[in-house]
């Protein structure tokens, strides 16, 4: 790529270690050497199944947590050269529950000032006044301004944290599952409104989602993730129109959609392995359907395959190793 | 047959009487799926939960029958609705985890659930039979597994073990998959489907994923704010609905061919789902309804067939 | 989330206080216990202008009247006179006045102390939340008359020691209820929304969590009062908490032991009154929790 791009993340790792009684010490590598680039005004979704380390990805940018391993520069400055106080003025995160992640104390406006309050350096009237503005920039009328957050529906309570993370003018804003918890006929509502913040602020999305046709409607960009490490990584037309890794087509294959029937042998056979006790070699063999010898020995690169990155042995370009075995 | 006949469920509250279903009424047959779709509000588990005869103790049902092979089970008294639950009508809830009881082992749980029913021999050899029928790999080895030690997949299929040990005739899943990730729930419904077939049960599948419902039912019914507003054929509801709510609600879904130019606005239903408390007068969807006129405001619709389709509608949609 | 009670209501959602008063005052207990405090309390604050005599005022012609309906006794002393002829009706007000004070600064300072250990602990975590926890264990582990008993010793006999005292043994039980609340609150998506929006640690305590712990700290809290009047009594009794003249409930009890058989009423009353308003508290305490703890509800 020829320009620096906006979020750029090199080789990312995190790894808990975690006590258990008798036994000793483990590790879980949540986040196992974790690349890829995101350009100004783009989407990049972050799609995986429970324990793939999306969410620990989502905590390493917010500062949350401290990665153990590897880089994550914004606009080309390290992410240890940036104060933390202004590293999240410019990013800020869109949480799942728009139940749990609203304070039921405190009332909307409250609510949305916030960020500016704990900022400082406004008057309060200023505070109240662009607090105002960002409530109505997010679809909620003036009368909501002294209510608690119980007395808001779902989606009137998402819109309060999306205008909570806007109102401090992000750059980057890192949406968590962000309709998931609600109704069917609310998540429309509150994507529109993602996407028309999105044009209108020049805002760039990382948006972690389970489910495939959300993503496919707004990210420019997928990343598909299994046990912490990178699968599939591509343009949204690569991914989930054209997927090449078996892991990527197995969750479109299992995706319900209605205009296919379900279809008993695409879908994946056994569990998610223990991340506390991950498969040898590639992450994702214990349940490949299209396994090999060599992926029970050796953690297969990320490699460019069809205008896309791709970890999986079938395409690695070493043909000496790719003995076919029978599936499991 | 299963048949909810006017079903009508209402809860008493601290602010009052709130009515959750109204009017419902439906058939199900052995060996068939009814998919039942809704929001949040809209009634669904309450319905499956009256039918199990296992409503909360500040819930009343204020009129209609169900029918189980023409026996009244609102009517059956609590011993004989004990005997039911099991042999003829079983359950599986959204949460498996929290649906089995964390200090007994798998085994012991699948036993109590065929014992309670006067199945007295061979209990391990039949409880190792259904684990192995549920797809669980050495169930031998499971049998003496705390439910802490399976994974929600697991739990779910040991949850299925349990509602099918005693060859039930109908199964109500309320939401089964809901917690579950994609490709086990892909998993799980491939098993539902395969349980269905070979025992030639009913099902009732309760969910809000319309995804879901399409894969596998024959029949959807939709609910909103504790009316059946459609219920057909699976084809005719999904691909010609004649409900407005059915059609908006499809139609605000992303990834659908109608939105499938990327980034493109979502239709939307405007507004949110009624205060139970507050019901609109006329039809509970006309705040929400592009379509309504003055009837709609103040007259409820009643039901009507439209081909294969009863629709709750005063202006019920031409196909497109 | 998909019940049928669990229906979104997005505009006629109740104030918080309405819905609190509305499950409270269905609640029969509760709303005798309030009646019971606040009965109390008014007898407390308009000691003065309703107690027919100074409490401290001997007559001398009247020992050990008993109440006016039993035989010997005198319409101008209701409830009778003790040992040297002290109004007892005048007395039992008074020391309304002692057991409501000495419940209110046993759970104000331990209140305030447990409630900031508890803070700190739970959200510094690591070997501060040890410390206090294992000092708290140590507490714990006496039983609370015996540690009160030592306290007094050690600060010698009065009724702001005996305060003090019974405080000490109540800390510990605000300590652990907060310190698990703050625990539950501090992993909380608001809470830590609030940190990346730069907040610091005492926002976070003060402002983010701290109210939202405070209903079962209330209603421990109401608790408190009873366990504080009771061991202030039982000290009063043992002679180590208000020290004479003053009218306290658990110092006339003790007075009166020898006059248990000619004399019953000096015993009873007070023991009455006692058992009466640590009643009230408890079964206000019991309907705060059922109003405030929204897993008891529905």
């Amino acid at each position: 790529m020829s320009e620096t791009p906006f979020l750029e993340v090199k080789n990312l790792s995190k790894t808990y270690e975690v006590r258990r009684l008798f036994r000793g010490k483990a590790f879980v590598r949540a986040l196992d050497g974790v690349s890829f680039q995101l350009q100004k005004g783009k989407t990049l979704a972050i799609v995986g199944e429970s324990g793939c380390g999306k969410s620990t990805l989502a905590k390493c940018l917010m500062r949350i947590e401290k990665p153990t391993g590897g880089e994550i520069r914004l606009g080309g400055r390290r992410l240890e050269d940036i104060p933390v106080r202004e590293w999240w003025r410019n990013v800020q995160m869109i949480f799942q529950d728009p139940y749990s992640s609203l304070n039921p104390r405190k009332k909307v406006i409250d609510l949305i000032a916030e960020p500016l309050v704990i900022a400082g350096g406004f008057s309060k009237n200023e505070i109240r006044v662009r607090a105002k503005a960002m409530m109505a920039k997010v679809g909620l009328r003036p009368e909501f301004e002294e209510r608690y957050p119980h007395m808001l529906s779902g989606g009137q309570r998402q819109r309060v944290g999306i205008a909570r993370a806007l109102i401090l003018k992000p750059q980057l804003l890192i949406c968590d599952e962000p309709v998931s918890a609600l109704d069917i006929s609310i998540q429309a509502q509150v994507l529109n409104l993602l996407m028309d913040l999105q044009d209108e602020f020049g805002l760039t999305y990382l948006f972690i989602s389970h489910d495939l046709s959300l993503v496919r409607h707004i990210a420019d960009d997928v990343l598909v993730m299994y046990l912490g490490q990178v699968m599939e990584l591509g343009s949204r037309e690569k991914v989930l129109f054209d997927p090449q890794h078996p892991y990527t087509k197995a969750l479109l294959a299992s995706h319900p959609d209605f205009d296919k029937a379900l279809n008993g042998q695409l879908t994946l056979e056994g569990e998610l392995p223990s991340p506390l006790n991950p498969p040898v070699g590639c992450p994702f063999q214990s349940r490949c359907p299209r396994v090999m010898a060599v992926c029970r020995e050796r953690r297969p690169p990320l490699f460019e395959v069809k205008s896309r990155e791709c970890a999986c042995h079938l395409y690695t370009p070493d043909p000496s190793d790719s003995a076919r075995v029978s599936p499991v | 047959m299963l048949t909810v006949e006017n079903l009508s469920v209402s809860f008493e509250t601290r602010r009052g009487r709130m009515s959750v279903v109204e009017d419902l009424s439906f058939t199900l047959e052995r060996g068939r799926t009814l998919g039942i779709v809704g929001e949040s509000g809209s009634g669904k588990s309450v319905t499956s939960l009256a039918i199990m005869g296992l409503l909360p103790p500040n819930a009343r049902v204020t009129s209609g029958h169900v029918w189980l092979d023409g026996q009244d089970l609102l009517c059956a008294s609590e011993s004989e609705l004990q005997r039911i639950r099991g042999e003829s009508l079983a359950m599986i809830f959204q949460d498996p985890m929290t649906s089995l009881n964390p200090s007994f082992t798998v085994g012991f749980q699948l036993e109590e659930a065929m014992t309670a029913h006067g199945v007295k021999d061979d209990l391990r050899a039949r409880a190792v039979e259904l684990l192995k029928w549920v797809g669980i790999p050495d169930p031998e080895i499971r049998l003496s597994s705390y439910p802490h030690q399976l994974s929600g997949g697991m739990a779910q299929r040991v949850m299925i073990a349990m509602a099918i040990a005693c060859s039930p005739d109908f199964l109500i899943a309320d939401e089964p998959t809901t917690a579950l990730d994609v490709t086990i729930q892909a998993q799980i419904l491939a098993l539902l489907k395969k349980i269905q077939k070979e025992r030639g049960m009913g099902l009732i599948l309760i969910t809000h994923d319309i995804g879901v419902v399409a894969q596998m039912a024959d029949e959807i019914l939709v609910m909103y704010a504790g009316h059946a507003l459609e219920k057909g054929p699976k084809d005719e509801v999904i691909y010609r609905p004649r409900h407005p709510y059915t059609r908006a609600l499809l139609a605000s879904l992303p990834g659908r061919q109608e939105n499938a130019a990327f980034r493109s606005r979502l239709p939307t239903i405007a507004g949110v789902v009624p205060d139970l408390l507050k019901r609109p007068t006329g039809c509970q969807l006309h705040p929400r309804c592009e379509f309504a006129d003055e009837e709609c405001r103040t007259k409820p619709p009643e039901k009507q067939k439209v081909g294969e389709v009863d629709v709750k509608c005063h202006r019920p949609l031409e196909p497109q | 989330m998909s019940s049928g009670g669990a229906v979104e209501s997005p505009m006629t959602a109740p104030s918080s206080f309405g819905e609190f008063w509305f499950v409270f005052s269905r609640n029969r207990g509760a709303v005798v216990g309030l009646a019971i405090v606040a009965l109390f309390a008014f007898l407390a604050i308009a000691a003065p202008w309703i107690a027919p005599y100074d409490p401290a005022l001997i007559s001398d012609g009247a020992l050990l009247k008993p109440p006016f309906w039993s035989e010997g006794g005198e319409p101008g002393f209701w409830l009778g006179t003790d040992d040297v002829g002290r109004d007892l009706l005048s007395r039992l007000i008074y020391g309304a006045r002692v057991s409501m004070a000495v419940g209110f600064l046993v759970v104000v300072v331990s209140l305030a102390v447990g409630t900031l250990l508890g803070l700190v602990g739970g959200y510094a975590g690591g070997w501060i939340d040890a410390v206090i926890m294992r000092l708290m264990d140590i507490l714990m582990s006496l039983p609370s008359i015996l540690l009160a008993i030592v306290v007094v010793t050690v600060l010698g006999q009065s009724l702001v020691n005996a305060i003090l005292a019974v405080s000490i043994t109540v800390i510990p039980g605000f300590v652990r209820l907060v310190r698990a609340q703050v625990l539950v609150e501090k992993s909380k998506p608001y809470v830590i929304a609030s940190r990346t929006f730069g907040a610091g640690p005492m926002r976070q305590i003060f402002i983010n969590i701290l109210p939202n712990c405070m209903a079962p700290v209330i209603v421990q809290g109401t608790l408190g009062f009873s366990d504080g009047i009771l061991n202030v009594a039982a000290l009063g009794f043992l002679g180590l908490g208000a020290q004479p003249p003053t009218a306290e409930w658990g110092t006339m009890l003790s007075d009166a032991r020898s006059f248990i058989e000619s004399a019953p009423w000096l015993v009873t009353l007070p023991g009455l009154c006692i058992l009466i308003l640590v009643l009230g508290f408890n079964l206000l305490g019991d309907g705060l929790r059922d109003a405030l703890d929204p897993r008891l509800q529905k």
